[in-house]
């Protein structure tokens, strides 16, 4: 019921958009009919270089979300379990620094990482780290200690307790904590290729405007947006899968 | 009539078993705060031969549990040693099982693959492990669920997973640290009589801790009294009721007097004399 709902009204948005086209009730040399948009985008897909921009915006959010959930694991386990009082000392720190507005980072990242697939892959990470490391962290600490005791009564220690006992215990609270700043990264993600980069999403939408092709433009917000739901999307899933043990009235 | 249910127990010298589990002049103390140690037991020495059952009965506080973690390697001893198998514990192996009172279930995982878990360290490969995990599935009679998670299972079905988790890897010894103090009194019984079922089933030898005098009585060969404060032990003394027992033991005047020679090891000082007979032991 609900989906239907949501389904009429995404019917009812692009009829209205284009009724209000047709007749006229909106300038269509800046907001084409959706038609137009619709049409421009079947001729775009026919391009290889259309796909390519998708596939590099794609490619960076996925390398920065799995670089920050890979070192914010052991990192975080090492911090919460092993040096407890480092912790202590630069959590702080930590929590300043995820406080730093990664807009205002954006020229940092360009010069030290020149305007390659680096300083974009850094901005994701930025975005992820904090709050994997966090979420991370947070659930080694409250950890159930009856389960390592049973782990390690059969022996189990190092990188195995890491791997078959802390990993699997924990990934579904890392993943709750970085959902939000994963789509979040992939908003900054777009803002960043369409500053500093030859290639994207971002820069497709910045291109199109410069060069006044205006459908071309709207193809690029509406990819954007069905972009970003399908991440989202993907990653509730994942999530979903991920806590598939715990009693569902807990969630 | 006691005499009919009196079995001799096949035990009776230690010497003609093997001796599976030897603990060995035992010290284990606490640093609680500087310069301030809490001795936690006191030159505990007793062995468990194969196959027998043996409880170690307390009040809370006296350290059992700290007792089962020294014999699991999971704590070091202060002074004395551990040996499984003539073998020194150092560290925890799989050479025990482990049965904790919270069940200590990985909720990430199914029963059969918490079953499986020990036998994945031990490097048993795919088919086999899911053949040994139908075994002990079937000996608990929990073949339906084994693609469940623990938290759709209740408390006791939890602990009879947690007991065959210990056992499907197959150590040396099973150890159990108040594994039935959580669930219910009916669910309880109905856990000692499974305990003991398997046990007459695998013939384990099986170390168990309680601080109920009634579930020591009816599952062991043989009850090891330690006082509080530092543990030590106050007395060893033989069960000499028939086997395979079961619940329906309860009713009868053997156990009850056996539940009130131990009240009376547990809560009176000196005049326990007339409590023990031969063959059990004393310090």
């Amino acid at each position: 019921m609900k989906k239907l709902v949501g389904f009429i009204l995404v019917v009812c948005f692009f009829g209205i958009w284009e009724l209000a086209a047709d007749q006229n009730w909106i300038d269509t040399q800046f907001i084409p009919a959706f038609s137009t948009v619709v049409k421009e985008m079947a001729e775009m897909i026919q391009l290889r270089v259309f796909w390519e921009h998708i596939y590099y915006s794609f490619f960076r959010l996925a390398a920065g979300i799995v670089i920050a959930v890979l070192a914010a694991l052991p990192l975080g386990f090492l911090l919460a379990a092993k040096l407890p009082k480092v912790a202590a000392f630069v959590t702080p720190f930590l929590t300043n620094l995820s406080l730093v507005n990664p807009f205002t980072l954006v020229p940092v990242f360009i010069i030290l990482f020149k305007t390659g697939e680096t300083s974009k892959i850094v901005i994701i990470f930025w975005c992820v780290i904090f709050p994997a490391l966090f979420s991370a962290m947070e659930s080694v600490k409250s950890f159930d200690p009856v389960l390592i005791k049973a782990a390690k009564s059969m022996g189990t220690d190092g990188a195995k307790m890491f791997f078959a006992i802390i990993l699997p215990g924990c990934f579904g609270r890392i993943l709750t904590g970085i959902k939000t700043s994963v789509t979040f990264g992939f908003t900054v993600l777009i803002a960043v290729e369409e500053l500093g980069a030859d290639s994207g999403l971002g820069w497709l939408v910045y291109n199109a405007g410069k060069n006044y092709n205006i459908p071309r433009m709207y193809v690029g917000i509406l990819l954007i947006a069905v972009i970003g739901v399908i991440v989202a999307t993907l990653l509730d899933k994942l999530q979903e899968w991920s806590v598939r043990w715990e009693p569902k009235e807990a969630l | 009539m006691p005499a009919p249910l009196r079995s001799r127990t096949y035990k009776g010298d230690g010497c003609a078993m093997t001796e599976k589990l030897a603990v060995n002049g035992l010290d284990t103390s606490y640093i609680i705060k500087k310069n301030q140690k809490f001795t936690a037991l006191s030159n505990i020495s007793f062995t468990v031969s194969e196959g027998e059952f043996v409880t170690i009965l307390g009040p809370s506080g006296c350290g059992k549990s700290t007792l089962l973690d020294v014999i699991a390697g999971l704590l070091k001893p202060e002074k004395g040693e551990v040996r499984i198998n003539g073998k020194e514990v150092g560290k925890p192996s799989l050479e025990v099982g482990f049965v904790m009172q919270s069940y200590a279930l990985f909720p990430w995982r199914t029963v059969r693959k918490n079953i499986e878990y020990g036998l994945e360290l031990k490097k048993v490969p795919k088919k086999d492990r899911r053949e040994i995990a139908e075994k002990y599935l079937s000996l608990v009679n929990l073949g339906d669920f084994a693609d469940r998670y623990p938290y759709e299972l209740s408390g006791g079905m939890k602990q009879r997973v947690a007991i065959v988790r210990a056992l499907a890897y197959n150590p040396n010894i099973l150890l159990m640290d108040e594994p039935f103090a959580a669930v219910d009194a009916q669910t309880r019984e109905g856990l000692q009589d499974e305990l003991l079922n398997i046990w007459e089933q695998t013939k384990k030898t099986i170390v168990f801790v309680t601080h109920s005098i009634e579930e020591a009585v009816i599952l062991s060969d043989r009850v090891i009294v330690l006082t509080e404060n530092p543990g030590t032990i106050k007395a060893i003394k033989n069960i000499e009721l028939v086997r395979p027992r079961n619940s329906d033991i309860r009713g009868t005047i053997v156990f009850r007097d056996y539940v009130q020679q131990f009240w009376k090891l547990l809560h009176k000082r000196s005049e326990d004399e007339d409590v023990l007979s031969e063959g059990d032991y004393k310090i």
